[in-house]
């Protein structure tokens, strides 16, 4: 049996997967449309790239501080109190993203499956499993990973293939209009929805270090695959117009799904996709704000904080998410300068500190 | 360890007693609404919903209490939402919209618009976007919905399957989903379409199950051809031939038949069973877009009437030359009157522009409706016929050999 700490190359493979689809893969394709319009798709292919150089960056800063995590990084790297005070800015950006996540849940379900049902009900139940999950730890989190991998890719697999009937080649055309400004502007936009600096705080638990850095490759690669696969679909089966005009764009599209008049009304799949991510998702953003309050406030296990935590995550959930329109032009507007900071920012000054302090070392000794 | 087994085992047999949603609605609880039909008012929308009666429709033989398969719920409000929140007051149960297959508009409401209606239609979440929108030529929504239909039990479903058949096989309706519709009228390069549906006989008698009881019932629901949409209003209807030529152009032809003077005078009936289009884009000096639409088709003979002598591969091609040059007329000739007439791109040509020509576009994009008038467009059709059918000369030409 393998260590109860540890976690393989491959669960963090998944993982990384998970968080990268998780919520993006409902929502994404219509931030996108409306700025690179057909070429939303080049866009997303432009994201996974930036998706892909935020990774490196994240593996040399890793390199530079083998075995420790994301908030112990911040401590040795600028010092034990203002690394505490980074760390704490983290754990309020993490904080936020889990209500955000948690709101995007509820309002989904209240608006297109269940509309009845208090949008309370919903994110409570769904917390209690986050919780529960929290309680058991990272371990277990990643086993129950291995689990559903195999169900994701499976019912991916199949909303791809009954969306391709109906594609329409036209939809794309022209290609590169307005030129590669918008293009880029929208990938770098939503470059900063996969929060993949969340997985810096697991990274050290892989056990073989060059495996581990593999996996974290990997996860992003065909987690952006899968992004764009989606962004592709709905731009080449709605048309922009209707992605852009769509609240859950993806949705939208899983709703078109007709064969032969058999095989329709099946978006339960991309529900279930996207639960199942999500739930990936939430968990590893309770895990790694769990682990970072524990090294800023020196805690010897953090286990009876997971309850407050939860309330706290509802208040921010309702008191964020107060309706969609306000949501769209919080992340339109602000978020991705707000990510950008934690994603992109600071880790360039982790970077660039480590390397100095290590060449004053250098010539000191 | 036994009190840990024992309280799995409590949860597991709990679940047998919590099955159940939050919201659940029992199909006895609802109202299956199969047509909807919306029509312009005073004082704001008239919404008429075609509602299937379960315990009816089920019926195929006997044990019927008499009443028929559906209803017909009509009501006024200020937008569509109020309407049908005002027709609770005469339904037993509740709506539900999911499962509707035709969305009907009176044609006054077309002409004035329809985007504020479909607000509604696209907003709502039980709504789908894969049923048809009709448009009730020279008549309210409200009338199509109150007819009884032979064969299908339920007038929805027969609207539906003979918008499906007759598009198929006939080519003059158009097919067109609420996705469809909006794609095309957000687009700047392009105007929808929609189908039509008429009234055939009186209203009065199509109400009622006696419609039914005759060999050849009084009151039928017909197609009416395409209707021209610009923008979100109707401006006009087009008729056989015309809305056949619109669906050449728009590549949407599975198979139609038609008929041609033959080269020694006759007559020759043909049906195409494989068409292709294609849109082609020349600048002209002037650096003005020409279109060109390119027609492949393949079509088998259905009746040769007269004295062809079909043994000959010169008869063959002559009726291919006349089919080419009749397609090429008389399409050329439709193309411009939908432009002339109605100044509406309900083909694309502009979102074709659009594609090939993304920069020249953005001197279009805003008066292309201006440009779409005059600019000019050719038709180039090639025909291929296969197969004569299950004999070889015209049966004419046989008697007269003899």
């Amino acid at each position: 049996m393998k260590s109860r700490t540890g976690i393989a190359a491959r669960q963090f493979y998944i993982m990384t997967f998970g968080l990268t689809i998780g919520t993006s893969i409902l929502v994404i394709p219509s931030g996108l449309a409306h700025t690179a319009r057909e070429d939303a798709w080049i866009a997303s292919l432009c994201s996974l790239m930036i998706n892909l150089v935020m990774v490196v960056l994240y593996l040399f800063i890793a390199r530079l501080h083998p075995g420790r995590h994301l908030f112990e990084i911040h401590e040795a790297a600028f010092g034990k109190w203002p690394g505490k005070i980074i760390s704490l800015l983290y754990l309020f950006y993490f904080l936020i993203l889990t209500g955000t996540l948690l709101g995007d849940l509820g309002f989904f379900m209240s608006s297109e499956i269940m509309p009845e049902t208090p949008i309370e009900a919903i994110q409570i139940v769904f917390l209690v499993a986050a919780v529960i999950s929290a309680g058991m730890g990272v371990v277990v989190l990643a086993r129950l990973g291995e689990l559903l991998f195999p169900w994701v890719l499976f019912l991916f697999l199949i909303l791809v293939l009954t969306l391709i009937p109906q594609i329409e080649w036209n939809h794309i055309k022209p290609v590169l209009e307005g030129g590669t400004g918008p293009v880029f502007q929208a990938g770098f936009q939503s470059a900063m929805f996969q929060e993949l600096i969340v997985m810096m705080t697991f990274l050290p638990l892989v056990q073989k270090r060059k495996s581990g850095e593999k996996a974290f490759l990997w996860g992003t690669l065909t987690g952006g695959i899968v992004l764009l696969l989606i962004v592709l679909l709905s731009i080449l089966v709605l048309g922009i117009e209707q992605t852009e005009n769509s609240t859950f764009p993806a949705y939208a599209l899983a709703k078109t799904i007709n064969i032969g008049n058999i095989l329709q009304r099946v978006e339960g799949i991309l529900i279930t996709i996207w639960i199942l991510t999500f739930f990936i998702k939430i968990s590893l953003l309770y895990l790694s704000i769990l682990k970072g309050i524990q090294t800023v406030f020196g805690l010897k296990a953090p286990q009876h904080l997971i309850y407050p935590l939860a309330v706290l995550f509802l208040i921010i959930a309702w008191n964020t998410y107060i309706n969609t329109v306000y949501v769209n032009d919080i992340i339109g507007t602000v978020w991705g300068k707000f990510s950008f900071i934690f994603l992109l920012l600071i880790p360039i000054m982790i970077y660039v500190i480590t390397l100095l302090k290590k060449m004053i070392f250098r010539k000191n000794t | 360890m036994r009190g840990r087994r024992a309280l799995t085992i409590l949860l597991i047999l709990s679940l047998l007693s919590l099955t159940g949603c939050w919201s659940r609605k029992e199909l006895n609880d609802l109202a299956l609404v199969m047509a909807l039909g919306i029509d312009l008012v005073p004082e704001g929308y008239a919404v008429t919903a075609q509602v299937m009666n379960p315990s009816e429709a089920g019926n195929q033989k006997g044990a019927s209490s008499g009443s028929l398969p559906v209803v017909t719920y009509k009501s006024v409000g200020r937008t569509v939402p109020d309407a049908l929140q005002r027709m609770l007051s005469m339904t037993p149960r509740m709506l539900y919209l999911s499962h509707i297959r035709v969305l009907v508009f009176g044609e006054a409401l077309a002409r004035s618009g329809v985007s504020d209606a479909l607000d509604f239609i696209s907003r709502n979440h039980q709504l789908r976007t894969d049923f048809f929108l009709l448009v009730a030529k020279n008549s309210k929504a409200s009338n199509i919905l109150e007819i009884i239909t032979p064969f299908e039990h339920i007038p929805a479903n027969s609207l539906y399957s003979s918008i499906l058949v007759s598009h198929k096989k006939w080519a003059a309706t158009g097919k067109v989903t609420l996705q469809q519709f909006i794609t095309e009228l957000e687009r700047g390069g392009s105007n929808p379409i929609m189908s039509g549906v008429q009234l055939k006989g009186d209203v009065e008698e199509g109400e009622s199950a006696k419609n039914v009881q005759g060999i050849s019932p009084k009151t039928l629901i017909q197609h009416a051809g395409i209707a021209v949409f610009k923008k979100d209003k109707l401006v006009g209807w087009l008729g056989e031939p015309l809305s056949k030529s619109v669906n050449y152009t728009l590549n949407d032809v599975d198979s139609t038949v038609g008929n041609v003077p033959s080269p020694d005078g006759g007559t020759v009936g043909f049906i195409v069973y494989r068409a292709d289009t294609s849109m082609d884009i020349k600048l002209n000096d002037q650096g003005k877009p020409e279109f060109t639409v390119q027609l492949n088709i393949e079509a088998n003979l259905t009746t040769v009437e007269g004295t062809l002598d079909l043994n000959k591969p010169s008869s063959i091609e002559g009726i291919e030359k006349n089919l080419e040059k009749r397609f090429d007329d008389r399409m050329a000739s439709d193309i411009r009157e939908v432009q002339q007439k109605y100044n509406s791109d309900i083909f694309g040509f502009g979102e074709a522009l659009h594609r090939k020509y993304p920069k020249l576009w953005k001197d279009y994009r805003d008066h292309w409706e201006d440009s779409f008038k005059t600019v000019k467009i050719d038709v180039h059709s090639k025909v291929a016929v296969r197969r004569i059918g299950s004999v070889i000369q015209p049966l004419k030409r046989e008697l007269e050999e003899k």
